[in-house]
């Protein structure tokens, strides 16, 4: 087999992948047919009174339920409206993934956005793209000839561009700040409550989303913060309750999402997805004053931890606002009128007003099922039976008892459809395109066989065994999502083990020499202790974010090792070709340009993590020029490496560099732990083995640096360096690098076999015979598409599992970004890497 | 029938050992440091009982004409064995434990006297048979030595130590599941099954 047959199957294979991958997505992430254009009334609908004509929302971010109702809340006011009956609470069930992109654009159109959100997460952040294609009720006051203003999480700005008569956006650039981000919003209420040329008002702070990142729900920062916000919640009530012109306005506030106990969110645990919801209004006792028990607050559970009052959809939201300001429901919504706000209105008229959520809801019926039509028009007597039907024909017999409901006003029979109706459009189960999903199995698995003909026959000695283990084992972890939540124990114990194994060789080979082996395995549990990662033991202490922060100059001091190592890398290996002096020039400007960068970077981003007597050599400049500062040494470096100095050295030197930039300064001292270990690793490994500890140190690095199977544990911290607008490519490179850097470290240091340039270690004679043999190119490779493989058959015969979308799908958007990782890391970096030192 | 002692002996160390674990198993998931520390003579005098009654029956075997060898004269390289598997073979296998990921912060006595069980299932039969014959030793960690019961017996303990670890991430939130009761169980059993193989393929080469 010659090399470039090889070379023409790792890219056939990389080829199919991809392809098995998106097919596979198609078919398994569910597509909800989404309706074009803005809602209106038409002749059927009955117009009815308006309870309200402005609203006020306030969103804060992670807004748990038990910040406001709480016995150890912060929220005094709110909640002596809520014990005065001036305030209706609510928990608003927010749906996974509970970030805040997605659950804004659940808010305001009603519909439930899924995992494919999550993916387009940046190109949707992008302005091009937006909810100005999609009804929302934002949308609709505009359509009627309504004004909005908007302050906070430019977020909104981005979903709605043009949306906003005024506005002042705020990026969530660092989380270590509390205060600016929502000074920004709160300076501008005053103002605005003085004018009356504004029909809607939304309000979205950051600051307690940025605690609970930061310092988790249990910070002392969160009461400050938490009263600080009923503060503002107390200026617009009085303002409301005072100025004549705002008399009939809804306030609402609300959280997006929640938070769970280590203050992160992205995941389905109840903490996270139970955010506080508050309707405020004098006018609302009318309502609160019915109640059979009044309302209490502060108030306990009524299920669950976070359960607090009544649970709603958070979708709900959409139907119940547009109703009350008498507007048409989105077109896209799937919630239903909250039924607590019918008695707003005159018992002739609440039939009515849920009619037009009915009819919105079977519109999006009719839509995706196209039977729903003919069957809901059959003629029906008044006493049909429909409990005995089910699915589509049941929801088509609950249509044709409407005329009856209507004209008898039934309201809550007309709810009861809306729920019925909502229940078959929020179940994401029917919408599997199994087909799909199994001919997408079907050309990877078509791939994997090819793949494993290429490498398993080929291959001898230690990895003749323990490549075979580690693809076996891997398998059947896919299927449990446990394993899945904890996949860097998999990855740690198969590291520690070929370690090992690879240190009894030594004895095996006569030396009895084993300190190398011994360090390289105690640098391995460093390692793995770096992070915290995983679910079951989430927020355990840990080096980087417990220990570290409490020793500040022991970090600096490790970093300035890492700095200065790779300096006299730089010195002596990149810039060698220029002369002692003026390499040590080029060498000291690039790595005090990178240590720069990182100091300023963590003294506005944590600056707890700067001790005191660095604090004062902190650089001033902007952080952006900063960053563009130091990407301009790498790719001038890089340049340099790939034509003049050509070493292998000298190109990981200059790699590095990048990669601290890339990387958290707690997780900086890891890159020369793992410098450490490539350099103790043993002499005279095949290529075979060079790639399986590559393969191995990737996945290792990939969790010891923070990573996880979850949607909350994407390290975002290092996507905006250097970027002041936003650029979808840009950026996401940037994140790649940022959560692959352990990974993008180990393919510099171990690039594959390099033909010519660097000598081949001395190896046994029939070693070398065997070596031109097996093909170390195809282990990368050949491993993707298992796990690609193994996930897809995990998820399609677990697709009615309950973890399903919170552990299985998590895991298959990883897989995706894994095999990006291979195309882009292993195989185009690796193959640049080759060309620049060859 | 010498022979017929030595396999009878072996068997019945099995047997024994195995219902010394699942006897003490209820207590260990209970309160692992005190049952460990509570059956660490037990498991000690097991391994001595078994090793001098094999040893006496292999010398049997091997030397008919010389007059029977007095078990006495076992004593002090069985002492010496001991105290070397409790010193030196427990710091070694609670050294190789933490560098495995076992907790360093918490659980020490656990750990350590995991170490100790580790170390009196499988180092003492190997120091009680290798004695300090460093070729030797090298030709057990590079897994070319010639089958017998003490290496493969080692080598199972490794082997059930390590897969050991495997069900501790399951969300079962089983009481069994709590560090080390699992290591400990895959080391026995693991010691159990690499000695019994150890003794059917008696004096073959490791297949690789």
């Amino acid at each position: 087999m010659t090399r470039s047959k090889l070379w023409w199957s790792i890219a056939a294979i990389n080829i199919l992948l991809p392809l098995g991958i998106l097919m596979f997505a198609k078919g398994f992430f569910p597509y909800k047919p989404f309706l074009p254009g803005l809602a209106q009334f038409d002749a059927e609908d009955v117009t009815t009174e308006k309870p309200f004509d402005k609203v006020v929302f306030m969103v804060v971010d992670a807004l748990r339920s038990d910040f406001v109702f709480g016995e150890r809340s912060g929220f005094q006011f709110t909640q002596s409206l809520i014990s005065s009956e001036r305030a209706i609470p609510f928990t608003a069930h927010a749906t996974s993934p509970t970030i805040t992109m997605p659950r804004v654009k659940a808010i305001t159109t009603g519909s439930i956005p899924g995992f494919l959100d999550v993916i387009l997460n940046f190109a949707e952040s992008d302005t091009t793209s937006s909810l100005a294609q999609q009804d929302n009720w934002l949308a609709q006051i505009k359509a009627n000839s309504g004004k909005l203003v908007m302050y906070g999480d430019d977020t909104w700005l981005k979903l709605f561009p043009g949306m906003f008569h005024r506005s002042d956006g705020t990026t969530s650039f660092f989380v270590s700040d509390f205060t600016e981000v929502d000074n920004n919003v709160t300076r501008h209420i005053d103002d605005e409550l003085k004018r009356d040329d504004w029909d809607a008002m939304v309000l979205h702070y950051l600051g307690m989303d940025h605690i609970g990142h930061k310092s988790g729900p249990l910070s002392p920062n969160m009461l400050p913060k938490q009263v600080e916000m009923d503060g503002i919640v107390e200026r617009i009530y009085t303002a409301i309750e005072t100025s004549p012109h705002l008399s009939s306005t809804l306030f609402v506030l609300a959280g997006d999402h929640g938070m769970n106990d280590a203050g992160n969110h992205g995941g389905s645990g109840e903490g996270e997805t139970s955010p506080a919801l508050v309707f405020i209004s004098p006018k609302l006792s009318a309502i609160s004053s019915t109640y059979e028990t009044p309302l209490k607050a502060p108030a306990t559970p009524s299920s669950g931890e976070f359960g607090f009052y009544k649970t709603i959809e958070q979708s709900d939201l959409a139907p119940t606002i547009v109703s009350l300001l008498g507007l048409p429901v989105p077109r896209n919504n799937l919630g239903v009128l909250i039924p607590d706000f019918l008695k707003l209105w005159n018992p002739s008229e609440q039939a009515a007003v849920v009619m037009r959520n009915a009819r919105q809801l079977k519109s999006i019926i009719s839509a995706s099922h196209p039977e729903f039509d003919t069957l809901s028009s059959q003629p029906s007597t008044t006493d049909e039976v429909c409990t005995s039907l089910s699915g589509i024909d049941h929801l088509a017999c609950l249509w044709r008892h409407t005329p009856y409901l209507l004209s008898t006003g039934d309201a809550s029979s007309l709810l009861h459809l809306c729920t019925e109706y909502q229940s078959l459009l929020s179940s994401a189960a029917s919408n599997y395109d199994i087909p799909l999903m199994l001919f997408g199995i079907f050309v990877t698995t078509i791939s994997l066989c090819w793949a494993l003909g290429h490498l398993l026959p080929q291959l001898y000695g230690l990895s003749a065994s323990f490549i075979p283990l580690l693809f076996t084992a891997y398998i059947p972890t896919m299927f449990a999502s446990s394993f899945i939540e904890e996949e860097h124990h998999f990855w740690y114990l198969l590291a520690s083990l070929w370690f090992l194994l690879l240190l009894l060789r030594n004895f095996r080979r006569g030396t009895r020499q084993a300190t190398s082996g011994l360090i390289l395995l105690a640098l391995l549990r460093l390692t793995r202790r770096w992070n915290q990662t995983g679910i079951k033991h989430a927020g355990a202490p840990d080096i980087a974010r417990h220990w570290l922060p409490a020793h500040p100059t022991v970090l600096w001091i490790l970093v300035l090792v890492t700095y200065i190592d790779t300096f006299s890398l730089l010195w002596n290996h990149t810039y060698r070709p220029l002369g002692r002096q003026l390499a040590g020039i080029m060498a000291f400007a690039t790595t005090a340009a990178a240590f720069c960068f990182k100091l300023a970077f963590a003294g506005q981003d944590s600056p707890e993590l700067v001790p005191t007597w660095l604090a004062p050599l902190t650089p001033q400049t902007s952080l952006v020029a900063q960053a563009r500062a130091v990407f301009l040494f790498v790719a001038l470096g890089l340049a340099y490496a790939a034509f003049f100095s050509r070493s292998l050295k000298s190109v990981q030197a200059i790699t590095t560099i990048f990669l601290l930039t890339q990387s958290r300064v707690t997780n900086t001292p890891l890159l020369h732990i793992f410098r450490i270990m490539a350099w103790q690793l043993p002499e005279g490994l095949t290529e075979v083995e060079k790639e399986v500890t590559c393969l191995l140190m990737q996945q290792v690095g990939f969790f010891a640096m923070g990573g996880a199977n979850a949607i909350s544990s994407v390290d975002l911290s290092q996507a905006y360096n250097g970027v002041d607008g936003f650029n979808v490519v840009v950026v996401a490179g940037l994140t790649l690098v940022g959560n692959w850097a352990a990974g993008m470290w180990w393919r510099t240091v171990l690039p594959g076999p390099i033909s010519g340039g660097i000598k081949s270690p001395k190896l046994e004679k029939d070693d070398e015979v065997q070596r031109k043999e097996e093909q170390p190119e195809m282990v990368m490779t050949t491993f993707m598409t298992l796990q690609a493989v193994a996930v897809m058959v995990a998820c399609t015969l677990l697709r009615s599992h309950l973890f399903i979308w919170t552990v299985f799908s998590p895991k298959y958007l990883y897989v995706m970004a894994w095999t990006g990782w291979n195309l882009i890391g292993n195989l185009a970096w690796g193959w640049c890497v080759r060309n620049m030192v060859r | 029938m010498p022979s017929a002692i030595n396999t009878m002996s072996t068997h019945l160390h099995t047997a024994g050992l195995g219902s010394i674990l699942a006897f003490y198993l209820p207590s260990l998931i209970e309160t692992p440091a005190s049952t460990l520390i509570n059956t660490l003579p037990l498991l000690t005098l097991a391994q001595s009982a078994y090793l001098l009654t094999s040893q006496l029956t292999s010398i049997k075997k091997k030397k008919k004409s010389t007059p029977a060898p007095s078990i006495s004269s076992s004593f002090t390289p069985l002492f010496v064995s001991i105290f070397f598997a409790g010193t030196a073979g427990t710091f070694v296998l609670f050294s190789l434990l933490v560098l495995f990921g076992a907790p360093i912060t918490s659980h020490l006595p656990d750990t350590a006297l995991t170490a100790a069980h580790m170390s009196m299932l499988a180092v003492l039969p190997l120091v009680f048979q290798l004695g300090v014959d460093g070729e030797r030793w090298r030709e057990v960690l590079a897994c070319q030595a010639p089958i017998d019961e003490a290496f493969l017996g080692a080598m199972g303990m490794a082997i059930g130590a390590w897969a050991g670890a495997i069900p501790i991430p399951l969300d079962w939130d089983r009481e069994w599941q709590k560090w080390p009761v699992t290591i400990l169980v895959g080391a026995y059993g693991g010691y159990l099954v690499g000695k019994t193989v150890g003794s059917v393929f008696k004096g073959a080469k490791m297949p690789f």
